[in-house]
């Protein structure tokens, strides 16, 4: 279980996630699009929805199906 | 006919459609999961919450179900002290309270339908609701009064600007779970506080127990390679001998930051209710309490046809939650005080105890 970023921060990255954050596992470089939530780090607290004010961030079990790809999306920045 | 929505199926809206259908209102209740479902709660009902249920009626089927609450336990700072509620408390899983609930509201006529309330517009005539389907299709749907709660990280609120922006800085963030294994549970709920984190262990069966850590923000993230282990070396100094012997059941589930107030309340067309318009401290034991007496509130102020007067009352109960959790706060956080306290209660228990049990929320 973890919390996944979708589309909605392309072109936003806001980064209030960031600031909230209690393990620091959300993350993005400048050159990126968007920013990225480390599913192995996440520990589901949740704070992090409502600082988004573009609505990006769901449960991975919540995830709207036209953007069930971000999960994947979320979890492969980190595997490099 | 009035007509309302609710969005989510948890205390709160369960009981404002079971208020609203029993007064013959048609009640739509929108609830993304699937019940029966865990809630990440300590799963505590104080006297006072005992009570309204019983005024719900339905306290006779909890009480078959819910195990007695006599008191609290304190530990920290060298103390020990003891407080004996005037009435028992009860506590019981939050998957049992919650489907109880809402079979209550059905059974007075309200509806049920699993979808995702997503988005949310408060006009001038109605509040237009975006609700989306287990399908991906999303509808959108009219009403004079939608309440919402959605939880503490509620869309609703967001959408309508009702939401007050998180902060981490100095929030703490509760780390729960259920333990079973212990050698010896009675009827007193056990809270162990030392400086910044507080431990409570929440008998639910003589063998087994909600056990929720909370901690500072600080600390979760000096600690983020393993949240996890760092939580149950917190707990097990905390826990010390009664949590010997104890194992964690399943996940440990993270909630926070708490706690949290919306910044408004109520608009033309919607009301938030339960942890969508304030989360507190699981320490104060008081989430439900203020979940249900804010459904009441809401439930009252929908019949009576002004929503308006919801922000105000609501408000009121809220800011008194809000005293008796700093109250609770500086008892057990001040070192001087809790032991000025503590033998306060041990040699003049009549001084102290009825300050704390009603702070306890008690009588």
């Amino acid at each position: 279980m973890a919390y996944v970023i979708t589309e909605p921060c392309i072109g936003t990255k806001d980064k209030s996630c960031v600031d909230v954050c209690p393990v620091d596992c959300i993350h993005g470089k400048d050159e990126d699009e968007m920013l990225y939530i480390d599913p192995e780090v996440c520990i589901d607290c949740g704070a992090c929805v409502s600082a988004c004010p573009v609505e990006a961030i769901f449960a991975d079990s919540d995830v709207p199906e036209k953007w069930q790809n971000y999960t994947e999306i979320n979890a492969e920045y980190f595997k490099k | 006919m009035r007509s309302v929505l609710v969005a989510g199926a948890g205390p709160a809206g369960s009981t404002v459609a079971l208020l609203l259908a029993r007064a013959h209102a048609s009640v739509r209740i929108f609830e993304r999961s699937a019940f029966p479902r865990t809630k990440a709660c300590g799963e505590y009902l104080s006297p006072r919450t005992v009570r309204l249920l019983n005024e719900l009626g339905i306290g006779a089927q909890l009480a078959r179900r819910a195990r007695t609450v006599e008191g609290v336990r304190l530990h920290g700072h060298g103390v020990h002290a003891r407080i004996t509620f005037p009435f028992p408390g009860w506590s019981l899983p939050r998957s049992v309270l919650d489907q109880v609930l809402l079979e209550a509201a059905l059974g007075q006529g309200a509806t049920l339908t699993q979808a995702h309330v997503e988005g949310c517009t408060d006009t001038a005539h109605c509040a237009r609701v975006a609700v989306r389907f287990p399908d991906g299709s999303v509808e959108s749907l009219e009403t004079s009064a939608l309440v919402a709660a959605d939880g503490m990280h509620s869309i609703v609120a967001r959408k309508c600007g009702f939401a007050r922006p998180a902060r981490k800085a100095q929030a703490r963030f509760a780390l729960g779970g259920h333990y079973c294994g212990f050698a010896r549970l009675d009827g007193f709920i056990d809270m162990f506080v030392d400086g910044g984190s507080y431990l409570a262990i929440n008998p639910l069966s003589d063998e087994t127990a909600n056990v929720m850590l909370v901690v500072d923000a600080g600390e979760l993230e000096a600690h983020r390679d393993d949240v996890d282990a760092f939580a149950e070396e917190r707990a097990r100094m905390l826990g010390g001998d009664l949590l010997a012997g104890a194992q964690l059941e399943r996940k440990r589930i993270a909630i926070g930051p708490l706690a949290y107030r919306a910044q408004r309340l109520a608009g033309r067309h919607v009301a938030l209710a339960g942890d969508a318009a304030c989360f507190l401290d699981p320490f104060t034991g008081q989430g439900v309490y203020l979940a249900l007496r804010c459904a009441g509130l809401a439930a009252e102020c929908i019949l009576s046809g002004s929503l308006r007067q919801y922000e105000r009352r609501a408000s009121r109960e809220i800011h008194a939650r809000e005293r008796s959790a700093r109250r609770i706060s500086r008892i057990i956080g001040s070192p001087l005080f809790a032991r000025t306290g503590a033998s306060l209660l041990r040699g003049a228990p009549w001084l102290l105890q009825p300050l704390v049990a009603s702070v306890a929320g008690a009588a």
